[in-house]
């Protein structure tokens, strides 16, 4: 469904991503692992248009996404989910959670979407006791959970989550994690990047690994967790100064 | 002295009334942009300037020439967004720029007027008939009425837009994080050019109803600027009923000012109150509609 071809996108003179291909499969959960500033966020950034490409090409169901505005490509099914979340903090969760519907107004009855926001309220409990309370006021991985919902009102083909585990208590990230396991198994495409490569490699059945700007290995999750060249660069990124 | 006191009230609701009126415009601007608009006094200026210049002296009925200022201010308000604000956008130019920009504007925008309609303070009649009605104790003129009630209207329907249309809150969202409201499907482009329209549409509005009042000339934009930035912020900016709140808090202090204290103090007042209640509530009387934290800013 989504292609990616010797993609290239630059911060002024920085090639953060340097000839990165990928492909996703219709139904397919896949992973995107790697060390900070491996580039994984802008791979994102460019699939959901809020960065420009400057060489290759990404492509959704055979059309060409170069032409596509920002705004125009939640209507091709691709959703995001993006690093630090990003909700609306002054705006409701409810008003958080009909936005994401926005680019339906037109095409979809008032009572799918109030049917959709149920099914997201039912995925995220804890939301629901606090739909009038503003983003804002909600905490880390409540915050996470109405990127999340946000995303899914869109009713996406394609999510592209990243990082949606950062910062959060083990537990809110496995609730998180589990729910998008249950929306993959309903048939939902998902493009997962996280650091967490042991979380990652767990959740999906296929991934990549970047480093600075380039993918250095590829294949089932499985196999990847057994692949010294992951240990070493997660080893390797654990040395140069994270903790 | 003291006898006139509900007349002076009266009067400094309807004066506070068309600040608020003005306020709403800086308001629905800010909400979608975080852009102050200095030339919103201008949009005023324009509704009753063309309203008069349509007119002529009745060559029109007076609601047709109203009805076309107002278009034709909104159509002034989208052609300053696409030619001044646009390309400052597109470039993400710092939010200052945009400040040097519409004040730019607001220098052309009366010279113009002057050139092309007149230099003169005029006006044209009011509504409904100068006969004064009594209410309970005081008069007021039927054209004030018109005012309160136009800014009445026009809070409530902000108010609904704002918190009960999905187009309203989409502008809040471009306001918040331009990046995700385009993620929502938001086209961030049309949402702001829309709220250029709405802002100089209401202050047409508001030109029009005030001008059988006070006269209306080339220069009076400016004045309103000031009045509606102070009286949106007092307010809080981007609080649709606080700036309405703002604007009458403003118009009567003002009138009990100029009548117990001298008319020359008038600004001195109204910056009084603005200094005074930025210094102990930086964020206006009421909480902003679109309140941006440290981290969005
Ligand atoms: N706005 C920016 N301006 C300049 N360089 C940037 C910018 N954003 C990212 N970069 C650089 O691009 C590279 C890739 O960054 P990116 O955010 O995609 O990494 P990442 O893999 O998401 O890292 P992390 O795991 O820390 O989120 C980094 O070297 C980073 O310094
Ligand atoms: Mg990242």
């Amino acid at each position: 469904m989504l292609a990616v071809e010797e993609l290239v996108v630059a911060y002024g003179r920085i090639q953060a991503l340097r000839g990165v291909s990928l492909t996703v499969g219709r139904g397919e959960y896949v992973g995107v692992i790697g060390p900070n500033g491996a580039g994984k966020t802008t791979l994102l950034l460019a699939l959901s248009g809020a960065l420009p490409v400057a060489a290759g090409r990404i492509v959704l169901d055979g059309e060409d996404l170069a032409r596509v505005p920002p705004h125009a490509r939640v209507s091709r099914g691709v959703a995001i989910v993006p690093e630090g979340r990003e909700v609306f903090g002054p705006l409701s969760v409810r008003e958080n959670l009909e936005l994401g519907a926005y680019h339906r107004r037109r095409t979809a009855p008032r009572a799918e979407v109030r049917a959709d926001l149920e099914m997201v309220l039912d995925l995220f409990p804890v939301l629901r006791g606090r739909s009038r309370q503003l983003a804002a006021t909600l905490s880390g991985g409540e915050q996470q959970m109405l990127a999340v919902g946000r995303a899914l009102m869109s009713r996406p083909r394609l999510l592209l989550l990243d990082e949606p585990s950062l910062g959060l208590a083990p537990v809110v990230a496995a609730e998180i994690l589990g729910a998008l396991g249950r929306l993959h198994a309903q048939g939902l495409t998902c493009l997962l990047v996280e650091q967490d490569a042991t979380l990652a490699l767990e959740a999906t059945s296929r991934s990549y690994v970047f480093r600075t700007g380039l993918v250095v290995a590829h294949g089932s999750s499985a196999e990847l967790r057994r692949n010294p060249l992951v240990e070493e660069i997660y080893l390797g990124s654990a040395g140069s100064g994270e903790c | 002295m003291l006898s006139l006191l509900p007349l002076l009230v009266v009067n400094g609701i309807v004066f506070g009334a068309i600040y608020g009126l003005n306020a709403v415009g800086f308001s629905v601007m800010y909400n979608a942009t975080n852009i102050i608009n200095f030339a919103q006094g201008e949009f005023l200026m324009l509704g009753g300037m063309l309203t008069l210049l349509f007119y002529g002296d009745g060559r029109v009925p007076l609601p047709v020439a109203a009805a076309g200022a107002v278009l034709a201010t909104t159509l002034i308000g989208l052609l300053i967004e696409r030619a001044a604000i646009r390309p400052l956008w597109r470039r993400r130019a710092k939010d200052w720029t945009y400040v040097f920009m519409l004040f730019a504007v607001a220098t052309v925008l009366p010279n113009a007027v002057m050139l092309a309609i007149s230099r003169d303070a005029a006006t044209f009649p009011a509504f409904s008939g100068t006969r004064p009605l009594a209410l309970g104790g005081v008069t007021v003129a039927p054209q004030a009425l018109w005012v309160l009630g136009l800014t009445a209207v026009v809070a409530l329907g902000l108010h609904g837009f704002f918190n009960h249309t999905l187009t309203g809150k989409a502008m809040k969202a471009i306001a918040v994080n331009r990046r995700a409201a385009a993620w929502m499907g938001i086209p961030v482009e049309r949402m702001v050019a829309l709220s250029f329209a709405l802002s100089a549409g209401l202050g047409a509005l508001a030109g029009v109803v005030v001008t059988p009042l006070i006269t209306t000339q080339f220069n009076i934009g400016l004045p309103f600027t000031l009045k509606g930035f102070a009286a949106a912020v007092i307010g809080g900016l981007g609080n649709i009923g606080g700036a309405i709140v703002g604007g009458l808090i403003l118009g009567v202090l003002e009138a009990l000012s100029s009548a117990f204290v001298s008319s020359m103090y008038g600004d001195a007042v109204t910056y009084g109150i603005l200094l005074v209640i930025l210094l102990v509530r930086p964020s206006g009387l009421f909480r902003p509609l679109v309140e941006l934290t440290q981290e969005e800013i």
